[in-house]
């Protein structure tokens, strides 16, 4: 098994809706370029902690989300197999 | 052992109530305007409750979650304050109008200052009282914010009488119970299916933008003995974050209870206040506002004196409620914006929403989620007008960085 490689992304400090709209871009691109690669977020945001499993959710990615401290998360996101890029 | 943030909440708590019981020997009704107050800024901050991102992400994502909370709550006030109303002026049809309703002048003013804000709101990332509940949450770019609007209501108190004498004075204030015979029944009746007319565009529009929500399951708790059980019931109520329907709602309720005290929710009165004292203490007071002494809404009270008023109650009684609710949720972090660009964007966006909620005599809170129910047409077109300015705010933020 290949070694995922893994997009991350550090956005604490900032506020809802940036993350949400980084992320889902990011996504966006890297539908475009191969299977989907695994992107792992770091936030501060409990709005877009919550929202972005979501999002992610409809363009076909599962969500991890790990509490990294007070207010403070990590959401791992991975594509589904089999999703249509 | 009590973690720190509960400790800092606890003694917050109760410093506010003390402050609420000293307040009342002033004015009786001050404590539970403050306490009132508090609970407005628990429920935003405990729902997550922001008008700014009902708009927005109506555009931005073709959501509507947080727009139904806020129709919910819409419906709930529009019902209590109807009978208030009623009690106040059984009799609508002979020109009289309920003293404090916000029953606001409908025209151009509405327009202009409707999408001023919702293009303001949607750069700063909040409106105003979504900004100061996250002020309470630690986030450095809502201070600013807030600042900004503070700083645009002053810039639009120095031109309020031209608008006055342009504008506003030509329009006119509509109050559905006087209009046509429609009594309160049938103003009521209005609205309510005004409510759930837009109740069902918005989902026609999730449904428009292919928006499913995927079921992500539960989280699986054991709630079986007694300690379990309450164990549950804190969590639901402090820690998680409440649905936008029940935030809705409780806001809604909340807003009866501020204006059978004695005034319907409203925040930017106060934060008016604070800029014609600013003004003054640089001696550049602005003009006697002509015309806002008949109107209720978020005008007026900037004459009123001393620090501790009514407005005042009702709109920093929000900080220590959203304070507190942060601190039990641990939700409190102080959050400083990397990107220099942040500061700039919060900033424009509220001087955007001071100048147009000036403009509008509300914002909102004031001018939307308090004039509907108060049976005024004018909250409908300046929702209109917000969702107009809101979506261009999209389409700027998109391609900010």
């Amino acid at each position: 098994m290949t070694d995922l490689k893994r997009l991350e992304m550090d956005l604490r400090g900032e506020e809802c809706p940036v993350p949400t709209i980084k992320t889902i871009n990011v996504i966006k691109q890297s539908g475009r370029n191969e299977a989907g690669e695994t992107v792992g977020v770091r936030l501060d945001d409990a709005v877009c902690a919550s929202d972005i499993p979501y999002r992610a959710g409809t363009l076909g990615y599962s969500s991890k989300t790990i509490k990294t401290g007070d207010s403070e998360w990590e959401i791992i996101l991975t594509p589904n197999t089999g999703r249509k890029s | 052992m009590m973690p720190p943030q509960y400790v800092v909440a606890v003694l917050v708590l109760i410093g506010s109530l003390v402050m609420a019981y000293l307040m009342s020997k002033t004015d009786p009704v001050l404590g539970p305007l403050w306490i009132l107050g508090m609970g407005a800024g628990f429920t935003l901050q405990r729902s997550r409750f922001c008008f700014a991102s009902a708009f927005r992400d109506l555009f931005l994502f073709g959501s509507a979650r947080t727009m139904k909370g806020i129709l919910v709550g819409l419906s709930v006030a529009t019902a209590g304050f109807t009978l208030l109303m009623f009690s106040e002026i059984p009799f609508p049809q002979f020109d009289a109008t309920p003293a404090e309703a916000h029953i606001l002048p409908v025209g151009i003013s509405t327009v202009v200052g409707g999408s001023m804000f919702g293009l303001g709101m949607v750069l700063a990332g909040g409106c105003v009282s979504g900004s100061l509940y996250r002020m309470a949450e630690g986030y450095v770019a809502s201070w600013v914010s807030i600042a900004g609007v503070v700083i645009g209501l002053g810039i639009m108190s120095q031109t309020w009488n031209w608008w006055w004498n342009n504008v506003i004075s030509n329009e006119p204030r509509i109050w559905l119970p006087g209009e046509l015979g429609l009594g309160y029944a049938g103003a009521a009746a209005l609205t309510i299916a005004g409510l759930v007319g837009a109740f069902f565009l918005v989902t026609w529009w999730e449904a428009r933008s292919g928006l499913s929500m995927p079921d992500l399951g539960g989280e699986d708790e054991p709630n079986e003995t007694f300690n379990e059980k309450l164990s549950t019931i804190w969590k639901r109520v402090f820690v998680r974050g409440w649905s936008a329907p029940i935030g809705g709602a409780a806001l809604g309720g909340i807003g009866v209870l501020m204006y059978m005290t004695h005034m319907p929710f409203g925040v930017t009165g106060e934060l008016m206040r604070f800029s014609s004292l600013g003004m003054e203490t640089l001696n550049v007071a602005p003009p006697e506002p002509l015309g806002l002494s008949n109107i209720g809404g978020c005008a007026g009270r900037s004459t009123e004196s001393g620090l501790f008023g009514h407005t005042f109650a009702i709109t920093v009684g929000l900080l220590p409620g959203a304070f507190i609710g942060a601190l039990f949720a641990r939700e409190f972090k102080i959050r400083i914006p990397k990107s220099p660009t942040r500061y700039f964007q919060s900033l424009g966006g509220g001087v955007l929403m001071g100048y147009g909620s000036g403009l509008a005599i509300g914002c909102t809170v004031g001018a939307f989620f308090s004039s509907i129910p108060s049976l005024s047409v004018s909250g409908w077109l300046f929702a209109v007008a917000i969702a107009g300015g809101a979506a261009v705010g999209v389409q700027v933020i998109k391609r900010i960085p």
